[in-house]
């Protein structure tokens, strides 16, 4: 399927290529909303908005326009179903865990560490979080993250920067108790 | 010696050290058993944090991409959304424009004039608008060579800018000056609930041109409209040729009382040219005299939500093309006005220093500017400009004509060009615009991964003050 705008040079295809930026939505939306039942839906329904809306893609980069679409279309659902009501980032934390614990103890070892972060990691602000799960899960580049936020390159470098000094401060405190 | 900073290790681990310094990266932690130490310590902090993140996110169900794929292939009503977006969905008809002889020029020079009644329910409340379409800078011409609508811009990035003049849609041959097609406004409540009795007052020009009133479904009847093509990009739209369809501006406001206004100023409309127009509105509940709420397409700051991307670059290859030297004249429907305005342009690159050797041209109706190139300080002389009337924000408070405006031209070879169409022009004044110029390389660099020559959008985000959104509402509903 060829974008009619001829911008997104098959990129964005129905057919397979899709699947290239289904887990992209799929991070920041679990991100933002911290509803895995909801994780599913949105990320559908964000891949069906920006398939329709393709010619309104004027260039650039086309990921950080779909994460753009994918955070405006979760502030969107939140605002409507108010959904962090319905569960907290804890609650959230402990469902996905609850699952993890049945896996091998070496695994389990492993999960303990990766808990201890994820922890911490709530103790971020949601911009901070959102920007790292950009520049960590979905190997962003400062100037996609920032397309996406709206902010400039350098603001997201250093808020980056913190964010992860914080978390490092956080870890080595716990580590000397 | 002293001790690597934290902040170089993460450059070093995310890649962005250059060779040399990532060399001395490995050098120094060879030689500090601290430095790496600490170097592996932010190392497994990298790991943790993505495997924390990823850890946390769901897995999708067997079907999800072939659930994906199964809506994609419905139409736009079978998941019409609980949850819409204020932004217009279009469909996939013929565009209905109407060409530039003919029938439909009359149709613009009524439509448009002060005071010309056909179609307009509110004739007698149009303003004077200046540097309204004449027929007599109907002009046909002939420089554009036409493309079809794929233009890859990447693939142009490693020639010279002028070079792609024939390989890009320009001047227009045979434009159209209205483009015509039929529109229809949703306007529901933040519950998702449609809200009927909402008067929405769809304004173009300095004229109102409908006051519609939803129904029970929350719906306007679908109406008819025939618009102006954007001021601004007239001069480059050529019809079935170009890259751009026609593309008209368009202000509604939608009020009820209760509930918060909402102005939105709309560019590119009938642009898709399937000559539809929908859009929906979610109004919250709000206080009489309110600040409306405003949202504009096109106001935004991002190479993509600025507007037309693929004017920009067919902007700057045509204006590289023009023989150097003194200013020039072309044709376009838009005549300038017999005001002068001064600009000058700093031109300065993604780290704030500023590129030399760059040029500029500046273009306003038929006047393009005489070309000017950058000092060493990036700095160009005050060129000197006209304006046209920019018609999102005319109005009956505007007896003068709507605020002029000229479109700026900046490239140089290397660097993507940058375009600014709505740059403020004040008569006998003169004001200094920074452009950013982005180096093809730097944008490759930070992640750019198509268009690496597309034009960046000169201005940042121009949303319309809170007072010209009030203007609009109060307006539209001494008309209702």
């Amino acid at each position: 399927m060829r974008c009619p705008a001829g911008m997104c040079q098959e990129r964005f295809c129905e057919f397979g290529c899709l699947r290239e930026y289904e887990g992209l939505v799929r991070n920041l939306v679990y991100h933002i909303t911290h509803n895995p039942n909801d994780v599913d839906d949105l990320t559908q329904e964000i891949l069906v908005k920006a398939y329709q809306s393709r010619n309104a893609f004027r260039g650039g980069n086309f990921r950080a326009y779909l994460c753009r679409i994918a955070r405006n279309h979760c502030y969107d659902a939140l605002r409507k179903r108010r959904l962090r009501s319905e569960v907290t980032l804890e609650d959230a934390a402990v469902e996905q865990w609850a699952v993890s614990a049945e896996t091998p103890e070496t695994v389990a070892l492993a999960d303990e560490s990766t808990r201890e972060v994820y922890a911490l990691l709530t103790e971020l602000g949601e911009t901070d979080r959102e920007i790292l799960v950009m520049r960590h899960l979905n190997d962003m580049s400062y100037q996609e993250i920032a397309e996406v936020m709206g902010m400039q390159a350098g603001a997201v470098r250093t808020r980056v920067s913190r964010a992860r000094q914080k978390v490092q401060e956080l870890l080595e405190r716990r580590a000397a108790r | 010696m002293s001790h690597l900073r934290v902040e170089d290790l993460w450059r070093y681990l995310d890649g962005e050290l250059t060779v040399t310094e990532a060399a001395e990266v490995q050098t120094h932690t060879m030689r500090c058993p601290m430095c790496a130490e600490r170097l592996e310590h932010t190392r497994q902090l990298a790991a943790r944090l993505e495997t924390a993140l990823r850890a946390a996110v769901p897995a999708p169900r067997a079907t999800f991409h072939d659930d994906v794929v199964g809506a994609l292939h419905r139409g736009p009503r079978e998941h019409a959304p609980e949850r819409r977006w204020r932004w217009k969905a279009t469909g996939a008809a013929a565009a209905a424009v109407v060409v530039a002889a003919g029938a439909g020029w009359t149709l613009a020079e009524r439509g448009w004039v002060p005071g010309g009644g056909a179609g307009s329910r509110q004739g007698d409340q149009s303003v004077a608008v200046r540097n309204a379409p004449s027929a007599d800078n109907l002009v046909e011409v002939g420089a554009g060579t036409g493309t079809s609508s794929g233009v890859t811009v990447q693939n142009l990035v490693n020639q010279p800018l002028s070079s792609r003049a024939t390989q890009l849609p320009l001047l227009a041959k045979a434009a159209s000056a209205v483009v015509a097609g039929s529109a229809e406004v949703t306007v529901d409540t933040a519950s998702g609930a449609p809200l009927a009795g909402v008067h929405v007052v769809l304004i173009a020009g300095g004229r109102i041109l409908h006051t519609l009133v939803t129904n029970a479904a929350g719906q306007t009847p679908r109406t008819n409209l025939q618009l102006a093509v954007d001021p601004a990009l007239a001069p480059i739209l050529s019809g079935a040729e170009a890259s751009l369809s026609p593309q008209g501006d368009l202000v509604v406001v939608v009020w009820r009382t209760g509930y918060r206004p909402i102005v939105a100023y709309d560019v590119g409309v009938f642009g898709n040219g399937d000559g539809t127009f929908t859009q929906t509105f979610t109004m919250q509940v709000g206080a009489p005299g309110e600040t409306p709420e405003r949202v504009g397409y096109g106001f935004d700051t991002g190479p993509y939500s600025s507007y037309h991307v693929l004017a920009g670059q067919a902007l700057a290859a045509w204006a590289a093309s023009l023989a150097p030297g003194s200013g020039t004249s072309v044709q376009s429907r838009r005549p300038a006005s017999d005001t002068q305005g001064g600009l000058s342009i700093h031109v300065q690159d993604p780290s704030g220093r500023p590129v030399s050797g760059a040029s500029v041209r500046i273009l306003a109706g038929v006047h393009v500017s005489q070309l000017q190139t950058t000092d060493a300080n990036g700095n160009t002389a005050t060129i000197q400009t006209p304006g046209i009337g920019d018609w999102r924000f005319s109005g009956p408070w505007n007896v003068a004509g709507p605020p002029e405006v000229a479109t700026v031209i900046v490239w140089k070879d290397g660097y993507a060009p940058a375009v600014g169409y709505d740059e403020p022009v004040r008569a006998g004044g003169t004001r200094t615009l920074t452009v950013q110029l982005e180096p093809i390389r730097w944008r490759q660099s930070h992640g750019w991964d198509n268009n690496l020559g597309a034009a960046s959008d000169i201005a940042g985000t121009r949303l319309p003050s809170p007072e010209d959104a009030a203007r609009f509402v109060q307006w539209a509903q001494s008309q209702s």
